[in-house]
C-alpha cells in the first residue's frame, strides 16, 4: 500500500534496484559502529549503565520487616481513598509512577479470560469481601509489609505478569502495591488503572467474600 | 517540453532531499534525549515486554546511538541509502512494538521524543510512526538528493582521479 502511494508520488520514477547489496552492506556498517561506539561511550560515561542485567534487588521479607514500618494509622483518619466515593485530593502522580505500565479494561478482561496473570486486588480486605474480580488475591497496600509474608511466598515465578488494582483513577494503592512489588524484583507488574469500578460498571464477573 | 520536464525532475529531487532531512532530523531528535539516562532507557524498553531481560541494558545502550548516527548520518547525506534502510527497520519495530502493546491493552508513555514526557501510546503515535515510515520509503528509494555529502565525495574523487579542478566538472 505504503510502496504504491511512493510510486505513485514519483510517477514511476521510483527504482527499486536502488536498494542493491551494497545498500544492506551499508547499514550494517552503520549498524555496528553505532553498536561498538555505544558500547565504548557507555563504558566511559559517569551516567553508563552495567551491560549485564541485574534484576532489582529483593530484600529478604525479615529486613523488610525490620527496616520499613508503616507508620501507625489512626482508625478513621486515612488520607487515602479507601472508598470508591472518595476522591483523593492529594493524590498527583509523579513522573516515576507515571511509568508503570497501564492496563485498558479491554487488557485486563483479555488477561483474565485466559487466566494468565495473576490479579492483586490492593483495597482493603474489607471491601474485598464485597466484591472483587474473580481469582484476584487480596493485598491491602497500606499494609504491604504485614501480608507480604502470606502473599509473596504464591509468587514465586518472578517474571510472571502480575496485575494491580484498586478504586480506579482516583486511588493510588495500585500504584504502591505495584512498585513495592518491582522493588521486590517482580519484573512484569503492571496497573489496570480503571480498576473495580471499571470493571463492575463492564458487567464482568465478580465474587464477592474473603476467598478468591 | 524538455525544460518542463527538468523542472519537474528538480522537484521531485527537492521532495526526495527534504525526505532525507526530514526522517534525519526526526531520528536525532529523537535520540538526544535517550542518550544522556541509558538507565531509565533500559527501564522504559522494559516496560514494552518485547526483549529478554538480558538484552535490555545492551538495547539501551546501542539503540540511541544507532538512533543518532543514523538520524545525522540521513542529515547530512553521507552513506544515506543504508542510514534509511535503518530508520525504515527502527520505524517499524517501534510501530510493530506500539501495535502489540495496544492490542495487548497496555497503556503506557511513549518515550518515543522525551522520556519525561507523559504522552502515553495510542493509535495516533503508531499512525505517525507508519507516517515516518513512509518518509524513510520515500528517501530509500529516491533516484537521488540534493545536498548529499556523498554527492560530494563522489565529486572529489571523480575530480581526484581525473586530475581536474572541480570548478570545471
Amino acid at each position: 500500500m505504503a510502496l504504491k502511494s511512493l510510486k505513485s508520488i514519483s510517477n514511476k520514477k521510483i527504482d527499486f534496484k536502488q536498494v542493491n547489496f551494497s545498500v544492506f552492506q551499508e547499514a550494517w556498517n552503520i549498524f555496528l559502529f553505532s553498536t561498538a561506539f555505544g558500547i565504548l561511550f557507555n563504558l566511559f560515561y559517569s551516567n553508563g549503565i552495567e551491560l549485564k542485567y541485574v534484576p532489582p534487588k529483593s530484600l529478604h521479607l525479615q529486613e523488610i520487616l525490620k527496616s520499613t514500618k508503616s507508620p501507625p494509622t489512626s482508625p478513621g483518619w486515612n488520607f487515602r481513598a479507601s472508598s470508591p466515593n472518595i476522591q483523593s485530593p492529594f493524590f498527583q502522580p509523579t513522573p516515576a509512577q507515571d511509568t508503570l505500565p497501564r492496563l485498558s479494561l479491554s487488557g485486563a478482561k483479555d488477561r483474565f479470560d485466559r487466566k494468565s496473570s495473576i490479579f492483586l486486588d490492593a483495597r482493603s480486605p474489607d471491601e474485598y469481601k464485597e466484591g472483587h474480580i474473580p481469582g484476584a488475591l487480596s493485598f491491602y497496600a497500606d499494609q504491604f509489609d504485614e501480608i507480604a509474608p502470606q502473599i509473596l511466598p504464591q509468587l514465586t515465578d518472578k517474571t510472571k505478569e502480575i496485575i494491580a488494582y484498586c478504586h480506579g483513577s482516583s486511588c493510588d494503592l495500585s500504584i504502591h502495591l505495584a512498585q513495592k512489588l518491582i522493588e521486590q524484583g517482580y519484573t512484569n507488574v503492571k496497573v489496570f488503572f480503571g480498576g473495580w469500578p471499571e470493571w463492575k460498571k463492564a458487567g464482568y464477573p465478580i465474587n464477592t467474600g474473603s476467598n478468591p | 517540453m524538455k525544460l518542463k520536464k527538468n523542472r519537474d525532475a528538480n522537484w521531485k529531487k527537492i521532495i526526495y532531499s527534504l525526505a532525507r532531512l526530514a526522517s534525519g532530523s526526526i531520528l536525532l531528535c529523537a535520540s538526544l534525549d535517550k542518550l544522556s539516562d541509558p538507565d531509565k532507557f533500559s527501564k522504559m524498553i522494559e516496560n514494552y515486554h518485547l526483549l529478554p531481560m538480558s538484552l535490555v541494558p545492551l538495547a539501551a545502550v546501542v539503540i540511541p546511538w544507532l538512533e543518532f548516527f543514523t538520524g545525522l548520518f540521513l542529515a547530512v547525506g553521507f552513506k544515506w541509502r543504508g542510514a534509511s534502510l535503518l530508520y525504515c527497520g527502527l520505524m517499524a519495530v517501534y510501530s510493530f512494538s506500539l501495535t502489540w502493546n495496544l492490542l495487548n491493552g497496555v497503556e503506557m508513555n511513549c518515550g518515543c521524543f522525551s522520556m519525561d514526557s507523559t504522552e502515553k501510546i495510542s493509535w495516533l503515535t503508531v499512525g505517525r510512526d507508519l507516517g515516518f515510515l513512509v518518509l524513510g520509503l520515500l528517501t530509500l528509494f529516491a533516484p537521488d538528493t540534493y545536498a548529499a555529502f556523498d554527492s560530494l565525495l563522489d565529486r572529489l574523487w571523480i575530480s581526484l582521479k581525473t586530475s581536474a579542478p572541480l570548478k570545471n566538472r
